[in-house]
């Protein structure tokens, strides 16, 4: 592996929460920058790829994006998408506390179902509704800090919820968003020289509903050359 | 059959058709080619238009020109801050450095060769999209039926301009030209004919109607005493539809001036954009530039623009099958009568043209010689034709049946009143209650009756046509849906009985559901429902002018009737309640069948009832309850969008990837496999939207519909289509070795040109019906005992 060769990592990364916070809005700002009035509420789950670069490491990773549905009875298949994802968005809308809720049991359910090791956001959407604000920054601040240090005192090695706002009508916040999810991962492990990039795009990473945890691990073990 | 490559003539060919239109001269700035006018057409103008007056004449062109000179400056100064924007952004977001930027942009060559941009432009209009918001063409183009209270104003209304205004110029790009010669009206004549046929005709072109439109238009015109002698053309070239709307008060209605009111709706220019709609029985008011039959914008969505740069790349060589066949999909508009516009132009200079251009899906080479198009649009006619004659005769040996058995022979069919024999299907409707009955099941009595009184059958009457009496009426509506869909004029009544609903139908019963649903919602699990159906209405086709009125920025009819329908489902059905994916179902039915499918053909007007959105819950009521699959266990059946069903569905996506995907496509599924694709991820979603969600274009779907509702087993169907879908995009899915790209391609089916554009009723039909021969419900029973 060469130093001065471009690095290139994929993830698999999955959006969950309440139907209408945004999560297809807050996808679409970050993969066309763009926010309009005419977008479809998702049924089922859509797909779409972006990429980031990291500089400081200079790598490039590209998210593999399921945005799923958010009404509740599309829950069930949730664990369809989040089963092998190494990236989850659990998403609320910062003027509905239903919607905080929503995101906890969400951010619950991956602890004890989603692959060991997943970088899991909280992101509170439609920063501009400043005026409508439901659930307190300074709440969701305490709620996550205790959600970290039970994790860490359990002994866990990294798997702290990353916390953070955005809006995707303004743009604020969004592509922080997913820079601050991309150094999360773990690139290093995943990451090959330019030699390995050709590959990688050939295997995608992909999806596999029979993968268990266990392979999930080696997955990303494997994937480094 | 016209040589498929004939029609698309290479761009030498068709800058021929653009010197017609554009004059041959590079300078075309103003008033269109004026210039190339003989100087009697012009006196000619001055003396109909002007009052004689020439200054009139110059004050018009020179404010033309300043106003276009005007909406220049403004357009150099956007397309400045746009593009400072631009290299913003590409800083900022695509990491890319200024170096490299220039090193981009100067690969960028613009052609300076004005027939060759403009060759390129007339391209573009005809393939590009505009944008909705910024093409405010669609403000004076509307031309939608009022319904019940509501009414899409027509901005044209206000903005017309006064009738001394007599040309304005609307965009960069305007060909107006106004002659009045007596040379041209023999020239009319075929137009007035056409008229005439048109009446007979239903298929005919609705291009044609247009034109006849205006022919009547210009009686209104003074002077021109009922003969047509003044023709306006203007045309109007995509790209630049929204740089009109830098000029605020263009109408685009161009020299037709002095028109009387009556003339409103024909004095739509001709559109390029509008030209691509498509037609296929209908004939209706041409909806805006930029909105298609159906009333979507024409507006790639942007989720679909990475697969389908990815598929132009990838899938140029796929693209040159034509679709002449697919009388449907042909997106030929025909132009009706004998000699085509064009070459009376060409020979007598004469500057009304027609702006006759078409262009495929495929909208790569699309400027086409105007004589094959016609040809085209007359073989797509008689196929229709022939295709609607076909249910004409099924028809009348119904009609004669249904007499027989109901009437015990007592009734000869000249005892048929007359104007029910020449009305086929009306007089079958009011002869008996219900004719096909759910999935058409009737059909199988009515045999059943008809056998047992065989021996009286033909005696002293005309014999049956043998084509019908040699199958089964059930079995020739099968096969007759089958091969090109319900045509629009019977489908409403169809749709109506086939799906059930004609039985299921309680007076009143919708109107007291909605009014429940909206005053006493104490029932916490109606108003979960409710809510959520409330956070959908509005991201329901929102790219759908019926369903957004973004011209008035606000919601369009068909919002309100899918609120209705859906709040009265939810209480009509709480445990079943409402599903995301119900609203892109009964969008597309009210699409389909619904009060916005109406013709403006006086002559289908008789035929076609409009559904209401009364009729069109009761017909999704019907498709749920009765047609959908069902899933039982433990001796209960689910209903297919039953809470519960999910996992049941998700078990069917297990067995089609995990057995007939692999049976039926052995070497997509290799190919998949190497690339780790599940095809659950795709079809699932094509599932719990019944084909909607991303999937079928709606005008394919509708007839996917008609095809569900004679389906006696539509899981099965589901199972096939599915199929066909991988097997119609089989090569070149074999063709990308990424991942990715295959999903990107597969959850965007209709969300992108080159895809939609290959994706054919008649071949998907075709591909399904093999598939389904080969699976067997008992096994799928069996399997789905082994994989639940
Ligand atoms: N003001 C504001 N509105 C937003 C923002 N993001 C999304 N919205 C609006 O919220 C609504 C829902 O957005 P979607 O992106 O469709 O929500 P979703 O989470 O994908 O919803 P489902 O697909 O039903 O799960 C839309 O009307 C958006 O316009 C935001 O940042 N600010
Ligand atoms: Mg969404």
């Amino acid at each position: 592996m060469s130093e001065a060769a471009e690095r290139f990592a994929q993830f698999k990364l999955v959006l969950l929460g309440e139907s209408a916070v945004g999560k297809s809005s807050i996808v679409h700002r970050f993969v066309k920058n763009t926010f309009d009035n005419m977008r479809e509420s998702t049924i089922g789950a859509a797909f779409l790829t972006q990429s980031v670069h990291l500089a400081e490491s200079n790598t490039t990773v590209k998210f593999e994006i399921w945005d799923t549905a958010g009404q509740e009875r599309y829950k069930s298949l949730a664990p369809m998408y989040y089963r092998n994802a190494n990236a989850a968005l659990c998403v609320y809308d910062i003027t509905s506390r239903s919607s905080f809720s929503k995101a906890q049991d969400w951010i619950k359910e991956l602890k004890k179902q989603a692959p060991e090791g997943i970088v899991i956001c909280l992101v509170g959407n439609k920063v501009d509704l400043k005026d409508e604000r439901e659930v307190d920054e300074q709440e969701v601040a305490e709620y996550v800090e205790e959600l970290n240090q039970e994790q860490s005192s359990a002994g866990a090695p990294a798997g702290k919820v990353i916390l953070a706002e955005c809006s995707a009508k303004s743009g604020d916040g969004v592509l922080e968003t997913f820079n601050v999810i991309a150094r999360a991962l773990p690139v290093e492990d995943a990451v090959g020289g330019a030699r390995n990039r050709q590959l990688r795009n050939k295997r995608s990473s992909g999806v596999d509903l029979s993968r268990g945890r266990q392979q999930q691990q080696s997955q990303a073990a494997s994937s480094c050359c | 059959m016209p040589n498929p490559s004939s029609l698309f003539p290479d761009s030498s060919n068709s800058s021929e058709v653009q010197d017609i239109l554009f004059g041959r001269s590079s300078n075309r700035s103003l008033g269109g080619n004026l210039h190339d006018l003989s100087e009697a057409q012009i006196s000619k103008l001055i003396h109909l238009k002007f009052d004689n007056n020439p200054i009139t004449l110059i004050r018009q062109l020179s404010s033309d020109l300043t106003s276009k000179e005007r909406d220049l400056i403004l357009l150099r100064k956007e397309k400045f801050a746009r593009e400072q924007l631009l290299l913003k952004l590409l800083s900022e977001y695509g990491n890319l450095s200024s170096l490299e930027i220039d090193q981009k942009l100067n690969t960028l060559k613009i052609d300076n060769n004005a027939d060759n941009v403009l060759h390129d432009l007339i391209e573009s209009a005809m393939d590009e999209h505009l944008n909705p918001e910024s093409n405010p063409s669609i403000n004076n183009r509307m031309s939608i039926k009022p319904t019940e209270s509501y009414r899409l104003r027509s901005k044209s209304d206000q903005l017309r301009s006064p009738p001394e205004r007599t040309s304005q110029v609307t965009s960069p790009i305007e060909v107006l030209s106004n002659t009045s010669s007596n040379s041209t009206t023999h020239n009319h004549s075929h137009n007035n004919n056409s008229n005439n046929n048109n009446n007979n005709n239903r298929s005919s072109s609705w291009l044609g109607n247009w034109f006849n439109h205006n022919d009547g238009s210009n009686e209104n015109l003074p002077g021109t005493q009922g003969r047509p002698q003044s023709k306006s053309f203007s045309l109007q070239i995509g790209p630049f539809g929204s740089t009109s709307s830098l000029s605020s008060s263009n109408t685009g209605n161009g020299v037709n001036s002095g028109g009387g009111n009556g003339a409103e709706s024909s004095k739509v220019p001709v559109e390029l954009d509008s030209i691509k709609v498509r037609r296929p029985y209908e004939d209706r008011t041409p909806l805006s530039a930029g909105v298609d039959k159906f009333g979507f914008f024409n507006d790639m969505p942007k989720e679909a623009q990475k697969s389908n740069e990815l598929l132009s790349d990838e899938e140029e060589g796929e693209e040159e099958e034509e679709e002449e066949d697919d009388d449907y999909d042909a997106n030929t508009s025909g132009i009706s009568e004998s000699k085509p516009f064009i070459s009376t132009l060409v020979e007598t200079n004469d500057l009304e043209a027609n702006g006759t251009y078409l262009s495929t899906s495929k909208a790569k080479n699309t400027v086409t010689s105007l004589d094959t198009l016609k040809q085209l649009s007359r073989m797509h006619d008689e196929k229709s034709k022939q295709y609607e004659d076909e249910w004409e005769t099924f028809f009348k040996s119904l009609q004669r049946d249904y007499y027989y058995s109901s009437n015990k022979n007592k009734v000869k069919i000249e005892n048929i009143p007359e104007k029910d024999q020449n009305n086929t299907f009306n007089s079958l409707y009011s002869s008996a209650n219900e004719i096909f009955g759910l999935k058409g099941l009737n059909l199988i009595k009515l045999e059943k009756i008809i056998n047992k009184q065989q021996p009286h059958h033909h005696v002293g009457h005309v014999p049956l046509s043998s084509d019908i009496n040699s199958t089964s009426y059930f079995k020739k509506l099968h096969k007759l849906i089958q091969k090109m869909g319900i045509p629009p004029k019977y489908r409403s009544q169809l749709w109506f009985e086939l799906s059930g609903s004609k039985n299921l139908k309680v007076p009143g019963e919708f109107d007291r559901l909605y009014n429940l649903s909206i005053s006493s919602v104490n029932d916490p699990l109606i108003e979960s429902n409710i809510n959520q159906v409330n956070l959908d209405l509005h991201r329901t086709m929102p790219s759908n002018i019926y369903f957004n009125d973004v011209v008035n920025s606000q919601p369009g009819p068909n919002y309100y009737r899918l609120q209705k329908i859906l709040y009265a489902f939810v209480v009509y059905k709480p445990k079943i309640g409402y599903c995301q994916g119900m609203n892109k179902i009964i969008s597309n039915l009210l699409l389909g069948g619904g009060a916005t499918a109406a013709s403006n053909n006086e002559e289908d007007e008789k035929w076609s009832v409009n559904l209401t959105e009364e009729d069109i819950f009761w017909i999704f009521v019907g498709f749920i309850d009765e047609l959908l699959p069902t899933y039982s266990k433990d001796f209960k059946d689910y209903n297919f969008f039953d809470n519960k069903s999910l996992l049941y569905i998700g078990i069917d996506q297990k067995i089609l990837s995990d057995v007939y995907f692999p049976r039926f496509l052995p070497n997509l599924r290799k190919h998949f496999k190497t690339l780790n694709i599940q095809i659950e991820y795709i079809t699932l979603n094509w599932w719990v939207s019944i084909f909607t969600e991303n999937c079928l274009p709606i005008e394919i779907w509708i007839k996917f519909f008609d095809n569900f509702l004679v389906s006696l087993n539509v899981e099965i169907l589901f199972f096939s289509i599915s199929l066909s879908l991988f097997k119609n995009f089989e090569k070149l899915l074999l063709s990308i070795s990424n991942a990715d790209d295959i999903y990107l391609i597969m959850k965007n089916l209709n969300q992108n040109n080159s895809t939609k554009s290959n994706l054919k009723y008649s071949e998907l039909m075709q591909l399904s019906k093999s598939f389904e021969k080969k699976i067997d419900g008992q096994e799928i029973e069996s399997l789905r005992m082994m994989y639940g």
